[in-house]
């Protein structure tokens, strides 16, 4: 479905996401993500080193709605600043930019 | 600001607003009669006009140039000939009058009806074309028109249209098809702008000046400002490419608002880049020279550029800048790491300075295009040098742009009718991201009405399905498509 891995002393949990991610393959990513944000978010972490997500998108070639949602649960958890999407495609970065989230989403 | 009691005593009225009153009902009247005119008389004045701003060219352009300080007067003669002589040849067999055609199939007549008087907004940069472009497109519809020319320019912008007066009477125009504002402020404009009469403003200039525009309630045509990344792809043929940057991005010292504004490239092929500019005599600015340069281009409290260096050489910048570039230098190159208001200079900037980014791949260069784009120039042009056509493609769908220019120099390209057969424009269209109805170089036809005559033509399918089965909630979508498509 995807890979998630953890860096302690970043405290920053990174996803990597591949191909198309329509509404079929996000609605049951959806939960799996939040388990794992929540789990981490409840981690003993320096109150100076919040949790920081990552999205990684690069061999994402698109976004659903249903993805974006997985992004705005995930920010409402960890606030703005700290969901960061990286790796996007010119194409993806464009449909981020277009959709006024760039800054929310904080795209590098 | 005087203040005139009308005799109504109802409400009181600025001087300004009062003479706006009259400049419109005169142009209102002008529109009347020239609602009667046959595609022969409007021709003939548009030809008129056009021959006689074409053989003023060099005069207008001298003034211009002397009036202003801006640009380069040779440059600005070429500008005259596109607003005159290739406008007029786009226009010249156009049919703006009566019936434009007549579709005895679909039983449908499309006929012109002008709009009514215009206002046209002029900017510092091309005072004199801008006022012959949409003069002559203002009447080719048959539509007055009302001119509002730039502070800085007053003299030859108004020359212009008073030539163009002139030469329209004396083809049999009406009286007052074109006028000028005597003055210009913001009052003026603001007055003209919110009167009822106008029946749409055609505005180039800053950025406020369009949303001022936008903002009055009458219909606009409004263009701000472009900010044109250039691709410079691996396969383009490099010694060409920055020939093409150089020729545009100094035509007239930068004046034109789709002028090249920052290059982009792979980092793997940088390097020649960079060398290849030097070459055709580019400067690199150094750090402190770059900060140097970003203080006089930029001002630091509005993040605008500073209007002191727009249209002005290379010699001039860098003696206000305090640098010295090699003698000679036509262009100075900004290397910047990124794009925003932390990032002066990856903003437009009328002169001839270029940012330039080196990006690892190509993606992170056309990511650095899209945020060059829709940082300030969104909807505007964009240029790219290529000659891989994946890669032209790719670039083409990622851009927010009325024009992408493919191995042209954006200057003169963007207007049209040099280096491609876009129509010859001083008014470049740049589609919602530019608040704009469209993305085309605007020209006569965008300033007509177009009416459609519909004779009753029956939709057999329609007739032959009966109506009777859409109240049947049973009927579904496969069920009528299929039935309402049936060809039998």
């Amino acid at each position: 479905m995807f890979e998630s891995k953890y860096d302690q002393d970043a405290n920053t949990l990174t996803f990597i996401f591949s191909g198309h991610m329509d509404s079929a393959r996000c609605m049951p990513m959806a939960q799996v993500v939040e388990s794992k944000v929540v789990e981490h978010a409840g981690n003993s972490a320096p109150i100076n080193k919040p949790l920081k997500v990552a999205f990684d998108l690069k061999g994402v070639d698109f976004i659903s709605s249903a993805f974006i949602r997985i992004c705005m649960m995930v920010l409402a958890k960890v606030k703005t600043g700290n969901l960061i999407v990286q790796n996007a495609g010119p194409f993806i970065k464009k449909t981020i930019k277009i959709s006024g989230l760039e800054n929310q989403l904080m795209v590098l | 600001m005087n203040k005139i009691n009308e005799s109504s005593a109802e409400s009181i009225l600025t001087r300004e607003q009062m003479l706006a009153k009259d400049i419109i009902s005169k142009s209102t009247v002008a529109a009347g009669l020239f609602n009667q005119y046959t595609q022969e008389q409007t021709d003939r004045i548009v030809e008129n006009v056009a021959r006689v701003g074409f053989n003023n060219r060099v005069r207008l352009a001298r003034m211009a140039r002397e009036e202003t300080g801006l640009g380069v007067w040779e440059h600005k003669v070429l500008k005259n000939v596109l607003a005159t002589q290739l406008v007029f040849d786009n226009i010249k067999n156009e049919k703006t009058v009566g019936i434009l055609s007549r579709d005895e199939q679909s039983g449908i007549t499309e006929i012109a009806q002008p709009l009514g008087p215009i206002f046209a907004i002029i900017p510092m940069t091309n005072p004199t074309s801008t006022v012959m472009f949409k003069i002559l497109i203002a009447l080719k519809s048959r539509n007055p028109i009302i001119i509002s020319p730039p502070r800085k320019a007053m003299k030859c912008s108004i020359e212009a249209a008073r030539l163009c007066y002139e030469a329209a009477l004396e083809a049999d125009a009406p009286e007052d098809c074109i006028q000028w504002l005597p003055e210009s402020s913001r009052e003026w404009t603001h007055a003209i702008m919110t009167q009822p009469g106008i029946a749409l403003i055609l505005a180039t200039g800053g950025t406020g000046m369009v949303k001022a525009a936008y903002s009055s309630g009458t219909p606009a045509i409004g263009v701000g400002p472009g900010n044109v990344p250039v691709f410079i792809d691996k396969s383009a043929d490099l010694s060409f490419a920055v020939s093409s940057v150089i020729s545009s991005k100094t035509f007239d010292n930068g004046t034109v608002c789709a002028s090249e504004q920052a290059i982009v490239v792979e980092q793997a092929f940088a390097s020649m880049v960079r060398d290849e500019f030097i070459r055709q005599k580019c400067y690199f600015l150094n750090a402190d020279e770059n900060r140097k340069i970003q203080a006089v281009a930029v001002d630091s409290e509005s993040g605008g550029m500073n209007p002191a260096i727009v249209g002005q050489p290379v010699d001039v910048i860098a003696k206000m800048a305090g640098i010295n570039p090699p003698e000679g230098t036509k262009i100075l190159l900004a290397e910047l790491e990124g794009v925003g208001k932390d990032y002066p200079l990856s903003g437009e900037v009328l002169a001839p300075i270029l940012a330039f980014y080196s990006c690892p791949n190509l993606d992170e260069a056309l990511k650095t295009c899209i945020d060059l784009n829709y940082f300030a120039g969104v909807g505007h042009t964009a240029s790219i040098y290529a000659n891989d056509e994946k890669v032209v493609e790719t670039f083409g769908s990622l851009m927010n742009a009325g024009r992408v220019l493919v191995n042209t120099p954006s200057s003169q390209g963007a207007v049209g009718g040099i280096f491609n057969t876009l129509l010859t424009s001083f008014t470049l269209g740049c589609g919602a991201g530019g608040k704009n109805i469209t993305t085309e170089n605007i020209s006569a036809k965008h300033l007509l009405n177009i009416k459609r005559v519909c004779r009753r033509r029956v939709n057999e399918r329609w007739h032959r399905f009966d109506p009777a089965k859409y109240l049947d909630e049973k009927l579904e979508w496969n069920t009528a498509m299929s039935e309402f498509n049936k060809n039998y």
